[in-house]
């Protein structure tokens, strides 16, 4: 299995958003989250991105405590949060560059940028810097960063953001491929085509519904009132 | 779409998923020689260079003088007030660093690059070496003013003070990236710490002792002191051994941070940076203000239910109570005047040191003043007549500033017996009115005016509108209260109290309705 966690409850201040999350996602699998504003889908992504510490539970990427400082941890997961972030004096294809710079060496077979570029229409803009991008140009570029990365683990939060249909399409075509190559993708969105793709499971943070299918696991949640 | 550079390969990595993370310098030398592609450098470096060599010609002109200044006959009394300088200044960095981390990146380093298998210590020793530079010329500031104060009998002394100065500043700073590394609540420990040393400024501002020697286990705040007593000198080889340990224990443990402890300075950073970058402080302190509610648990009650103007008041004091905080800032810059008045004796710095205090005090309470006036629309809701709500907002910063010139006045006088004593609080408290007018004129400036001409200098173009944006509040706050610092000029009080009674009472109502005015014509 690669990513488990056990028991998970996320929330601030040691108000919990949900309790005692147990869910697994293995090699080749989709998980896509679903859950009301505030119901802590996001917070759940920073947790399995070890970028926010449980208030209680463990999450685990193949059998390891999920931790940033570990640089195996690091070269495992790729995570689009909170929109994306950028570089002003550097052009998108720049930005793909040196995104695949700090993550040598790459495998065999990855994405290339032209693969990116042609999956979500990146040429019209290669050469511009984000500050003259649009909102839905700067999202279709931060995708194919976290995905210019060699990772075994995506985690995507609302990729669709400020995407047209065809942008929404192309994300649907490269999360499945992803999936298809062998890795994992947790998935939150509030798009139904998105959350709809093939062999996808969901998970609903705001009831006590599993994740999808029956599995080998038993996912389980107890959401709790209050939003953030 | 084309990649620009292939990603070099690492046979010692080749099997993709191993452990071991990258070296950082093949892509810093990337992002590097790409920035220098995309903007020009020949103006950067000529602004670099020519403001090193002023900054050498200053120092060239001010060190020696200050390094080779008479030393005076030592003060005993002045001990505990200089001591608590130090407190208050350490008090304040440390403040900073909680805020900022104090080791932090940019959202974009944040999200793309300490995020992947990268040397995370090599990424982070620029941002550490920074933080301790930052902390070095701190602690020389510091061990400065202690050798303008009580002075030096000759230049290796004043050397000697400046250089304990740098070793407690350094320690400091070591020891807050340490204390990063070790602990998700390392800003709530600095902060904590930070109260701690005000708290103890406050005792050493009141105490009336005379201290012979400032021992050096009081703490990096006391070193320079330490050192100007002409004490043994080994403690000081000790300090420098002790901080420079520490500063490498800070390295070394920098692969050890979290992303989670360098985000929240991140975004701080990213405000303030937005602040620089467009030379609008204004936009960086509405974001900061955002950031600051956006990340806090609210507490101390709900709106009063009073109605009309009366709603707005309440709303002030409903924040007011919310930010605890504030009035602790409140109660440190209380500490200053008198600092200055024991320290320095009357004159211009002390009237400079009471009118920076007094609006360092009142602004956090015109937050809501500032809000009105940068988003129309919420004035608009409010639907009340101009003059009616500025002076509805400035009845919470009136009140503070009476009671903080009272404050202040009467610190001053405990600590600066006289024959006209007496009159300080009465002076201060009457000040009060002029000091609010100023601090929510600063808050009501809006942008910066970037329309505004430009003056050419040597150095290159001076735009003069962050200038004015930086001058509007004070001018009025100048203005209002200058009977205040004529008296804190000339060390004579009583005779101020009446022109500063008529100047506040007719500079705040003249404030209210010609700012009113203003509203009602936007």
């Amino acid at each position: 299995m690669l990513l488990e966690s056990r028991d998970l409850s996320v929330g601030y201040r040691g108000k919990p958003l949900f309790e005692a999350l147990r869910m697994d996602v293995d090699f080749g699998e989709v998980l896509v989250v679903t859950g009301r504003n505030g119901s802590g889908k996001s917070s759940l992504l920073r947790c399995l991105a070890g970028q926010q510490r449980p208030l209680a539970g463990a999450v685990t990427l193949e059998g390891e405590p999920a931790d940033d400082r570990q640089p195996r941890f690091r070269r495992s997961v790729a995570a689009l949060l909170d929109g994306g972030a950028w570089y002003p004096n550097l052009t998108a294809a720049e930005h793909l560059s040196f995104v695949q710079l700090v993550n040598a060496p790459m495998p065999d077979g990855w994405f290339t940028a032209a693969d990116l570029a042609a999956a979500l229409a990146l040429d019209g803009f290669a050469n511009t810097v984000p500050g003259q991008l649009s909102s839905g140009q700067r999202q279709r570029l931060a995708v194919a960063m976290a995905l210019a990365r060699p990772s075994r683990l995506l985690l995507l939060d609302e990729p669709e953001r400020h995407l047209d249909e065809p942008g929404r399409d192309g994300v649907g075509r490269l999360v499945t491929e992803y999936a298809d190559r062998g890795g994992a993708v947790v998935l939150v969105t509030h798009d139904a085509s998105l959350a709809a793709g093939p062999g996808r499971r969901t998970l609903a943070l705001d009831r006590d519904a599993g994740a999808g299918p029956a599995g080998t696991s038993e996912q389980r949640t107890r959401p709790r009132g209050g939003a953030r | 779409m084309s990649v620009v550079r292939a990603a070099p390969a690492d046979p010692a990595a080749s099997d993709g998923w191993n452990g071991r993370a990258n070296p950082a310098g093949p892509a810093r030398r990337w992002l590097r020689q790409r920035r220098r592609e995309h903007r020009g450098q020949v103006g950067n470096l000529y602004f670099l260079s020519l403001s090193v060599l002023v900054g050498i010609a200053v120092a060239a002109g001010t060190l020696p003088r200050l390094l080779s200044g008479p030393g005076r006959v030592a003060d005993p009394t002045a001990a505990p007030p200089l001591l608590a300088v130090g407190l208050l200044g350490y008090a304040l960095a440390l403040t900073c660093a909680a805020r900022f981390g104090p080791i932090t990146a940019t959202p974009a380093t944040l999200a793309w690059w300490l995020a992947g298998p990268v040397d995370r210590r090599a990424l982070l020793l620029p941002g550490a070496a920074m933080v301790l530079s930052v902390a070095a010329v701190v602690g020389a500031l510091h061990g400065a003013f202690v050798v303008t104060v009580i002075g030096a009998a000759e230049q290796t002394a004043a050397a000697l003070m400046v250089g304990a100065g740098i070793a407690g500043g350094v320690l400091t700073g070591a020891l807050a990236v340490v204390v990063q590394t070790l602990t998700d609540t390392s800003a709530a420990v600095l902060e904590r710490v930070a109260v701690l040393l005000g708290a103890v400024a406050a005792v050493l501002t009141m105490v009336r002792t005379s201290v012979p020697a400032v021992p050096a286990w009081v703490g990096p705040w006391g070193w320079p002191q330490a050192a100007g007593d002409g004490q043994d000198g080994a403690w000081l080889l000790w300090a420098v051994a002790m901080a420079l340990v520490l500063a490498a224990v800070a390295g070394w443990r920098l692969d050890r941070l979290p992303l989670r402890r360098l985000a929240a300075g991140s975004t701080l950073g990213a405000i303030v940076g937005v602040g620089l970058v467009t030379v609008d402080p204004g936009i960086a302190s509405r974001a900061a203000e955002e950031r600051r509610w956006a990340t806090r648990p609210l507490k101390g009650g709900g709106l009063p239910r009073i109605t009309g103007p009366r709603a707005v008041v309440g709303h002030d004091l409903v924040v007011a109570r919310r930010s605890p905080e504030h009035l602790l800032v409140a109660g440190a810059t209380l500490l200053l005047p008198t600092l200055l008045g024991v320290l320095t004796g009357w004159g211009i710095a002390l009237a400079a040191g009471w009118l920076l205090s007094g609006l360092a005090a009142v602004a956090p309470s015109t937050v809501n003043a500032r809000r009105d006036r940068d988003l129309p629309a919420l004035r608009r809701l409010l639907n009340l007549p101009g003059p009616a709500l500025v002076g509805a907002r400035s009845v919470l910063p009136t009140v503070l500033a009476v009671a903080w010139g009272a404050g202040a006045g009467a610190l001053l006088m405990a600590r600066t017996p006289g024959a006209e004593s007496w009159a300080w609080p009465v002076l201060g408290a009457a000040a009060g009115p002029g000091l609010a007018a100023g601090a929510l004129r600063a808050a009501r400036r809006g942008a910066v005016r970037h329309e505004l001409p430009p003056i050419v200098t040597p150095m290159g173009v001076l735009p003069t509108g962050p200038l004015h944006w930086t001058a509007t509040g004070y001018d009025i706050a100048i203005l209002f209260t200058t009977p205040t610092l004529a008296a804190l000029i000339t060390g004579a009080p009583a005779a101020m109290i009446l022109p500063q009674v008529i100047i506040s009472v007719a500079g705040v109502v003249t404030f209210v309705l010609l700012a009113g005015r203003v509203d009602r014509s936007r």
